[in-house]
């Protein structure tokens, strides 16, 4: 189905290759899943293979790709679109009508279906997408996973035999993530279509795939079954790092086939103490009391508590639209309430300036890039320091703190994800605020990168600092919280130390919970138990 | 959820049909008498039909923006220093070398009344355009476009998306900077957001194209071959035919005039049948032409005849002819009437 022979690309004006020497053969009916860490040229592979490579970037291009017998390099695009779909990495970016159905019918329209096959498609990819409530609605009133799963549509609508996706679960909550996935593995098994998706939170699509290409600086390094391209690998999602460490064979991609050879190790870690779970103290930062927020048509928030004290990490899950990104920004008074307290810093938020409650809470909205807007990363920072009257050095102490000093030259659009979000943050940072607001920072975030996020949330709990951060995040929620607050259509509806409410929770309990059950929620934890016991 | 909020949605084309309407008649006149209850009319309009969409808040935008035509047409005109009588007061004259023309010197009221007048067409026309923009999507307009112009489709589509993301990226970045303790002091501060701004923007406006190309959007049928031939010849005749009509409108009833019209239009129409073979596009939700459409297209085409017809015959003052010397501008019932027929999307928009 796709073929591709000695593919080499470099994008106009860059350094280096993008793309070096690809060779690959993939057949109809597989469900391709590409790793590897930011700017390992996951996303141009995908471009190549419906053609916006070269057509749309430009560049130097080498070698030859083929889909369903047609080359690339002498077939536009729009010409691939009835063989070849691909689904891109931002759902706003990419939609071209108003209404879900229009946006839907998009494709369907160029292709020139007849209205009637239009209709009934339309209808299968609703209902496949369990779109159908959400027909006529606007594109712009619908929540990010919603949009997510609505771009899916408008691209399997064309009934393509290819589809290429690009971070489909990067914006969807774990039920909304499962849905998705579920769906395309039954289009795979009872359409043969063919699937070729980038992903970083492995945990969700290991056990779906087929076959694993890993990248790196854009060459393809692994090429071959997950169980043995991720085996080995940093990349490997919880289970696998946990059989590895009971040394289980074969390595389990899935918490089903973890849960099977489970038994022993569930015995070994019995003696063992539950993993110490921390316990605020500090005063409290934020207090929030009976909170409600209304936008017009419907109430975002109705009446939530929560209080977040010094020395304490906060995840705030739940569904595509609960509420989280409201709750944040009420917070911060970004979001004005319709009723109920919320206290930053010991006083309340509603009639103080943003500027001032930037002192209190440093707040980092969802895409952290697209709040960035200075010429190098180093005058990003001195714009808030200057604001808030602060002397250079506070600029230079940021930087350093968070391992930015070799980059403060750099253009901030020219960085990865992870240093963007790093960026982000230093801009915040710089102002001292104690408590720190995150919106879902770990979208389109490398392993790497969210291991660095980790250790820094870890610095500033141990420095009597707090985090608050909406996720979607299950695998880092269990690392990095210690309390989980989970909101369901704008109530509160569970909130309590991280290994109750997470482990209590069908949906939201991160893999290594689901195998062992109780207290376990990290891998590091039951090799700090097994350590401990040996 | 609606496309407009109480009125029964209206068939582009019947926008359309009001848009030229509104327009014509804006471009007509010249007195306040008429010129003001127009503005009122159109901004009823608006008000009644404009949809809840990030593309429909531009009206007040534009109405801001006419406004400062308005004054700067003013300002202007009384600084060109036209000096017929009666003189208000003078300005401080500057000649500029050579003494062809001049800045200040006598301002007369005449010179301040026309640049007022002349304001206030270019707000009416801004004002036409922004209601017409407010209630009818951009989308549905570009179901408009034939298929053979797909490349002016796709600058259109990807310029339309460009504006609300820039706005959207314009709020998004200024609440950045007061979460970063920044106060807006100056609009001198926007400055340094412009590039970051716009470059975000294209950014977008990009992915966008590359999702429309990706979707299949302007795709030959299997075999036609690319027809750019087509898309040029149609462009060519479109460039004749608004020569001619331009000529015509300007007064010069030559035969060539006439002549370069038709030719224009028959090249226009024979590259649009050929292109409508080679690339079709098929529709998933079809526009009825409803008799609301028909009622408010009749009242718009009656209210540009009507005040066409008055402002050729010389009846009612429409150009108000008084204003070089400031005469009281005249007034008569009939086109004075005919204005409200370009409300017609008010009324015929009784809620679904």
């Amino acid at each position: 189905m796709i073929r591709v022979e000695r593919l080499s690309f470099a994008y106009p004006g860059s350094g280096g290759p993008a793309l070096r020497d690809v060779d690959l053969h993939i057949g109809e009916g597989e469900l391709v899943l590409v790793v590897g860490a930011s700017g390992s040229g996951k996303s141009t592979l995908l471009r190549c293979l419906n053609g916006l490579v070269p057509h749309f970037s430009g560049g130097t291009f080498a070698g030859r790709v083929q889909v369903a017998g047609r080359d690339t390099r002498t077939t536009q695009p729009r010409d691939l679109a009835d063989v070849v779909g691909l689904v891109f990495q931002d759902p706003e970016a990419q939609s071209v009508a108003e209404a879900t159905s229009d946006e839907i019918a998009f494709a369907m329209e160029n292709l020139e279906l007849p209205p009637a096959v239009m209709r009934r498609r339309l209808e299968e990819v609703l209902d496949l997408l369990h779109l159908a409530p959400l027909r006529e609605r606007q594109l712009a009133s619908l929540s990010g996973g919603e949009r997510q799963r609505v771009a899916i549509a408008a691209v399997l609508a064309a009934q393509p035999s290819v589809l290429l996706l690009d971070e489909p679960t990067s914006q969807l909550d774990p039920q909304g993530a499962e849905e998705v996935l579920g769906a395309l593995e039954r289009l795979v098994h009872e359409l043969g279509l063919t699937v070729v998706l980038a992903e970083h939170r492995l945990e969700r699509v290991a056990g779906f795939a087929d076959r694993v290409l890993r990248m790196e600086a854009g060459r393809l390094v692994g090429d071959g079954p997950p169980r043995e391209v991720l085996g080995d690998s940093p990349l490997a999602p919880p289970v696998t790092a946990l059989g590895r460490l009971a040394g289980w064979a074969p390595l389990p991609l899935t918490v089903r086939e973890a849960r099977r050879q489970a038994g022993p190790l569930r015995q070994r870690l019995r003696p063992a103490p539950a993993p110490a779970r921390r316990r605020a103290h500090g005063r409290p930062l934020l207090e929030i009391h009976g909170l409600r927020v209304a936008y017009p048509g419907r109430e975002a928030l109705r009446g939530v508590d929560l209080e977040v004290a010094g020395g304490e990490v906060v995840a705030l899950m739940g569904r595509n639209g609960a509420g989280k990104t409201t709750l944040l920004r009420a917070s911060m008074g970004l979001t004005p309430a319709s009723g109920g307290r919320v206290r930053l810093g010991g006083r309340p938020v509603a009639g103080r300036r943003t500027s001032e409650l930037a002192l209190e809470a440093g707040f980092v909205p969802q895409d952290p890039g697209a709040a960035l807007f200075a010429e190098t990363v180093e005058r990003e920072v001195a714009f808030t320091a200057r604001n808030h009257r602060l002397p250079r050095s506070a600029v230079a102490a940021t930087l350093e703190d968070l391992g930015l000093q070799d980059l403060q030259e750099r253009h901030p659009r020219d960085l990865s994800a992870g240093q963007r979000l790093l960026v982000a943050l230093a801009a915040v940072l710089v102002a001292g605020p104690r408590l720190l607001l995150l919106d879902e920072p770990t979208r389109g975030l490398d392993a790497p990168s969210k291991q660095r996020l980790v250790e820094l949330l870890a610095g500033r709990r141990a420095a009597g600092g707090a985090v608050v951060l909406a996720t979607h995040d299950v695998e880092l929620a269990a690392r990095i919280a210690d309390r989980v607050a989970l909101l369901a259509e704008g109530e509160l509806v569970a909130s309590g130390p991280v290994d109750q409410v997470l482990s209590e929770s069908a949906v939201f309990s991160p893999q290594v919970a689901r195998v062992l059950g109780g207290p376990w929620l990290t891998v590091a934890e039951v090799r700090e138990a097994l350590e401990a016991t040996a | 959820m609606t496309e407009s909020r109480g009125l029964a949605p209206l068939h582009p084309l019947a926008w359309l049909v009001w848009l030229v309407g509104a327009a014509g008649v804006a471009g007509a006149l010249g007195n306040p008498v008429y010129q003001l209850p127009l503005l009122g009319v159109l901004t009823a309009v608006y008000l009644a039909g404009h949809a809840d969409a990030p593309w429909a808040r531009a009206f007040p935008l534009f109405l801001r923006l006419g406004v400062v035509v308005l004054v700067l047409r003013t300002v202007l005109a009384a600084a060109g220093g036209d000096a017929a009588p009666p003189v208000l007061f003078r300005l401080p004259q500057v000649r500029l070398p050579g003494g062809v023309a001049a800045l200040g010197g006598p301002v007369s009221a005449g010179a301040l009344a026309g640049g007022f007048r002349n304001g206030l067409t270019v707000l009416l026309l801004v004002a036409a355009f922004g209601a017409f923009n407010a209630c009818v999507s951009p989308s549905r307009l570009l179901r408009l476009v034939p298929g053979f112009l797909f490349e002016a489709g796709l600058v259109v589509t990807v310029a339309l998306a460009f504006v609300p993301q820039t706005v959207i990226g314009l709020n998004r970045t200024l609440e950045a900077q007061r979460l970063r303790g920044h106060r807006l002091r100056r609009l001198r501060d926007l400055g340094p957001l412009l590039l970051p701004l716009l470059a975000g923007g294209l950014e977008r406006a990009l992915t966008l194209a590359e999702a429309m190309e990706a979707r299949g959007y302007g795709r030959h049928r299997p075999g036609a071959g690319q027809g750019r031939g087509a898309a040029l010849l149609g462009l060519a005749g479109l460039i004749a035919a608004l020569l001619g009509a331009f000529a015509l409108l300007a007064g010069n009833a030559a035969w060539s005039a006439r002549a370069l019209l038709g030719a224009g239009a028959v090249v226009v129409a024979a590259a649009a049948a050929a292109g409508s073979r080679r690339s079709g596009r098929t529709r998933h939700r079809q526009e009825r032409w409803r008799r609301s459409d028909s009622a408010v297209a009749t009242a718009a085409v009656a209210a540009l005849g009507i005040v066409l017809a008055a402002r050729l015959a010389g009846s009612g003052d429409l150009g108000w002819t008084g204003a070089a010397h400031l005469g009281a501008p005249g007034f008569a019932w009939l086109p004075a009437l005919a204005l409200f027929g370009l409300a017609a999307p008010v009324a015929a928009g009784s809620p679904r």
